[in-house]
């Protein structure tokens, strides 16, 4: 038996091996797991047999599929297995090889899996359409790809059930976008509520303020309001908190897997606007871990803007894309850079672009800032 | 239970209340500095276009 060697890569899963494999590149390949010991293990690829640790949660019986990278040596990628759109034949091709049954449902699972990039484990896709099952079809449908984000892992899948499957009915974005609005028609009120001035110091970054104060946006804040409030004589606060309430339930299933979705509310001019993002923990082939994300800033203020952001650890890089200004690029990098270091005191570093025509970011310069002791 | 915009809003039962509070009880927030830096970047941006106004 052939050993593989198992690494992840960027957050994506590999199967490394050294050795000449019967198979061309980027074909995909069929892994059948027979049995595991300790963190071995024993895998059929393509019929033939290799003991190797798989970077993700199976148990004997399950199927997947992987991408051959590199032929010698070896290299199987778990994730990412197709970057276009695949056609129905293909589809129905790859969930043959997984002895899936072909239905509306599984071609649409298999479809979002490969669009956004996860693995395609049999397991997994059987899971999901028993989630679909559960929830309703039509229900399901509509919001398939926030549930694949959310459940093909089977950490997560392991713990829906019928009592709390109700509380992702709505994609997180759009309940960040519920939480907003019944707060803007709370604060707009002309007395507005003592409850939702405390919410709006914990999730508001308010501009009108010369050095004001950033939002904790803590959880244990965030969740102390909300059970305060859950119960709320007035209809409006206790519906605002009940949505909170389904954030915070499902950002806890989003951490189990790794991800961080993270909210504010931005205030300028009497003016409010939601900002959502989601930070992700990754890791590098190494094994070590980093943090990651990016946001589109879109405002009248700034115009479009991107950010991206990866803390490694030692220190964090930020990359901003602005489109042409007026300013100095030189002189609102440096403005940046000063910025971050009074209020933060960590070490990062600065990058700020031009975001070309096509979209593309020109790098202008490149700043680094060393941590303030 | 209420209809909003399609979506009902849902009031949770007391077990689920303790579920959530027990998670977050312990949980660390490892993302608290890059999330951190993403606000102060937007609030610079932002601020940084308002000085412009100005």
């Amino acid at each position: 038996m052939n050993n593989l060697q198992t690494q992840y890569s960027g957050g994506m899963g590999h199967i490394k091996g050294d050795f000449i494999f019967g198979s061309s590149l980027h074909s995909i390949v069929r892994i059948e797991v027979l049995g595991r010991n300790s963190n071995w293990y024993k895998i059929l690829v393509n019929g033939k047999l290799y003991q190797s640790n798989l970077p993700v949660t199976v148990l004997p019986g399950d199927i997947l599929l992987a991408k051959a990278i590199n032929l010698n040596p070896i290299k199987l990628q778990l994730n990412d297995l197709h970057n276009a759109e695949l056609d129905s034949d293909s589809l129905i091709y790859l969930l043959d090889k997984l002895n899936v049954e072909i239905t509306d449902i599984s071609l649409e699972i298999i479809k979002i899996l490969l669009k956004i990039g996860k693995p395609v484990i049999k397991s997994s896709i059987e899971n999901l359409i028993d989630l679909i099952e559960k929830k309703g079809k039509n229900a399901a449908l509509s919001n398939l790809e926030f549930l694949i984000k959310l459940f093909s892992d089977s950490v997560n899948y392991s713990k829906v059930n019928e009592n709390n499957i109700q509380y992702f009915q709505i994609p997180i974005e759009q309940l960040v976008q519920l939480i907003f609005s019944s707060f803007i028609k709370l604060i707009s009120e002309s007395h507005t509520a003592d409850e939702i001035n405390d919410l709006a110091n914990i999730v508001v970054l308010n501009l009108d303020e010369e050095g004001g104060k950033m939002p904790t946006c803590e959880v244990n804040e965030l969740l102390n309001w909300t059970k305060k409030n859950l119960g709320s004589k007035r209809n409006e606060i206790s519906k605002l908190a009940a949505y909170i309430f389904s954030y915070l339930y499902q950002k806890m299933f989003f951490l189990k897997v790794g991800q961080s979705p993270e909210f504010f509310i931005l205030k300028h001019n009497e003016k409010y606007q939601p900002v959502f993002y989601n930070l992700q923990s990754k890791k590098e082939d190494n094994g070590s871990r980093f943090l990651t994300g990016s946001y589109d800033l879109k405002s009248e203020l700034s115009g479009p803007v991107h950010i991206d952001g990866i803390d490694s650890g030692n220190n964090i890089n930020i990359n901003v894309s602005l489109n042409k200004q007026n300013q100095n690029y030189l002189v609102v990098q440096k403005k940046l850079k000063k910025d971050l270091v009074r209020k933060t005191s960590l070490n990062v570093n600065v990058n700020l672009s031009e975001k070309s025509s096509a979209g593309y970011a020109k790098i202008k310069d490149f700043h680094s800032i060393n941590r303030i002791n | 239970m209420t209809t909003e915009n399609k979506y009902e809003v849902i009031m949770p039962e007391d077990e689920t209340i303790t579920e959530v509070t027990d998670f977050y009880k312990d949980y660390v927030d490892m993302f608290f500095k890059l999330n951190f830096v993403f606000m102060q970047v937007i609030e610079f941006i932002l601020k940084n276009k308002l000085n412009n106004e100005e």
